[in-house]
């Protein structure tokens, strides 16, 4: 399971699930779309991005930000990550994606509301929290 | 877990978690509620979000939540913090991304009968002028140094242009525009963002509906605030679109660096402040306050637009603005001698009787509040009062949800909503049956029963109460 949805009152809550942290980040990415719900387009996109924060969780929170940033004033969703460079505190990677013609569903942005990295049986997982 | 045992009974509906209750807490926190809705309340993690709200440096008095209280992040929905400005700090998590969501609302002089036939073709017009839905702008985009100017000088900017009346700053919380705005706070990425978004409304619970005045409970304030009796309103509900979602994104990133330079621990990432009086908690307050002039400078544009379907479709006697009232937002107020900075977030500011920073016309019977009901219910218009003191004079700011998104889309269906609503004479004009399953009635409080308890409580008194003719809802 890439990520599951978890009720909250008003807003979207997802947990996300990945044997390695890059593959949190990408799953977290996944969620973030499917979320949104594009609709997508054919022309293929994508954009660099490089960020610095001060531990894991913040970076994963700050990602997803800048995600949703050139999704909302581009027009285009990221399925793919190419990391370049990547630790706790740095990202520095290719997203790849296609252009969406409209999205049904408004994020403000990811919070760090009760934001914590888990390793369970292996397996890393987060709760993220999306104001919508 | 918290329990109702934990609780100490202050009045009728007022509730208290002594701050005995946790060591991070500076103050108790407190519950304007019935005792039904407080158990109600209890189901969700809002009142440990209540609690970590009087875990703020230089919080005073008490931690306060509105009837309308729900789980948010950081601070809880209907959250009310007064700061003191010199000892204590400021933060976004307690204003919330959406900055100066609030309420707008036109009263136009004719009665229900009078417009009737010109419903279905007036929600047409406003849905066609008003664009919603994620990211969706007007065709053009603001240039950057007009941009700057919304930033400076909120809905006044608009107005030199044309876009409005001198009435329209005089009805509006602030003259809408924070003087302590300073455009070079707000990063070009959130400038980006709002180039084209200037007089959209965007989407989830933000709406236009035309309204009529179904019940009046203080014949005298109405009177005085130009209500009357099957009246036809205008009411509608946005904010800061993405420049103010950008804006509490970019320092709340910051926030949790200062945290550290700070020495500042809270039980909530989601609390990351800093000292009002810090280079950082200054520069968060300058950007908060551009994007609360950004936010009403959206409402200006819509209200213009409004104004202008109802020339095109009905003609002469426009409607005219009663006031506009901000629910998500931190300002500096002056209480018991003391310079506070009152984070209201999902809560509505309720100003007494003859206070200095009311118009002229309201200051015999209190600023006017508005309070919206869930899609398809009824809405207030209420006043406020010198009881309502206690709480920062702050009062609920709507119904509240009670059922999360994704258990209304399973469980009621959009199509029936609106044929249900049609059935009772309401329009919803609306793109998505999801998103008309998401606000459905039933995934709200009941607005009627929050209101009641602000209205005893004393935090502010009913003046009138509107219902739907059509709906306009953010896709």
């Amino acid at each position: 399971m890439k990520y599951k949805q978890i009720d909250h009152p008003a807003d979207i809550k997802v947990r996300v699930f990945g044997k390695t942290k890059k593959e949190i980040f990408l799953n977290a990415l996944k969620a973030l779309n499917d979320i949104l719900e594009p609709e997508i387009e054919e022309k293929q996109t994508q954009e660099e991005i490089e960020l610095e924060s001060t531990s894991i969780e913040n970076l994963l929170i700050e990602f997803l930000n800048e995600a949703l940033y050139f999704t909302e004033t581009k027009k285009e969703i990221y399925q793919d990550i190419d990391f370049k460079e990547f630790n706790d505190e740095k990202i520095k990677a290719t997203l790849y994606g296609q252009a969406a013609k409209e999205f049904k569903q408004e994020i403000k942005a990811a919070t760090y509301h009760e934001l914590e990295f888990k390793k369970q049986d292996d397996q890393y997982q987060t709760t993220i929290l999306f104001d919508i | 877990m918290i329990q109702k045992q934990d609780f100490k009974k202050i009045s009728q509906n007022l509730w208290e978690i002594p701050k005995e209750f946790s060591p991070e807490m500076r103050t108790p926190a407190r519950i304007y509620a019935s005792e039904e809705m407080l158990t109600k309340i209890l189901e969700d993690r809002s009142v440990n979000q209540l609690i970590n709200t009087a875990s703020l440096p230089g919080i005073e008095k008490h931690s306060m939540a509105m009837p309308d209280i729900h789980e948010g992040y950081g601070f809880p929905i209907g959250g009310v913090a007064g700061i003191d400005t010199k000892t204590g700090v400021i933060s976004p998590g307690g204003v919330g991304y959406d900055i100066n969501c609030g309420m707008r609302i036109l009263l136009s002089p004719l009665q229900e009968k009078e417009i009737t036939k010109y419903i279905e073709k007036l929600s047409q017009e406003i849905q066609e002028s008003v664009p919603s839905g994620l990211g969706k702008g007007r065709k053009t985009k603001t240039d950057i140094s007009f941009l700057n100017k919304i930033l400076q000088k909120g809905s006044q900017a608009l107005v030199e242009k044309g876009y409005g009346d001198q009435e329209d700053i005089e009805n509006c919380e602030s003259k809408g525009r924070m003087e302590s705005a300073d455009p070079s706070t707000v990063s070009d990425r959130a400038k980006q963002r709002g180039r084209d978004q200037i007089g959209t409304l965007g989407s989830g619970n933000h709406f236009i509906e035309i309204q009529k005045v179904e019940k009046i409970f203080d014949e005298q304030a109405a009177k005085e605030f130009g209500i009357f009796q099957n009246q036809v309103a205008v009411m509608f509900h946005t904010g800061s679109r993405g420049l103010g979602h950008q804006v509490a994104t970019d320092y709340i990133k910051e926030m949790m660096k200062a945290m550290n330079k700070y020495k500042i621990q809270l039980p909530d990432r989601e609390l990351a402040c800093a000292p009002f009086n810090s280079p950082e908690g200054q520069r968060y307050f300058s950007a908060m306050s551009a994007a609360a002039n950004y936010a009403w400078a959206n409402r200006q544009m819509i209200a213009y637009h409004i104004k202008k379907s109802w020339e095109k479709t009905i003609g002469k006697e426009k409607p005219t603005p009663l006031y506009d009232v901000a629910h998500n937002i931190a300002k500096k107020e002056n209480h018991n001698n003391k310079e506070l900075i009152v984070h209201r977030k999902g809560a509505t500011r309720a100003f007494p009787p003859n206070h200095p920073e009311i118009p002229e016309k309201y200051k015999k019977k209190g600023q006017p509040v508005l309070i919206p009901g869930s899609m398809g219910t009824g809405s207030y218009i209420l006043k406020g009062t010198e009881q309502g003191k206690e709480s920062w004079h702050s009062t609920c700011h709507g119904a509240g949800r009670a059922m999360s998104r994704k258990q209304a889309i399973k469980t009621i269906s959009g199509q029936e909503i609106i044929r249900e609503l049609k059935g009772k004479g309401i329009l919803i004009k609306s793109k998505s049956n999801k998103g008309v399953a998401e606000e459905a009635p039933q995934a709200y409080k009941d607005i009627d029963q929050v209101v009641e308890i602000v209205h005893q409580a004393n935090l502010s008194k009913k003046v009138a109460k509107l219902i739907p003719l059509a709906v306009i809802k953010g896709d």
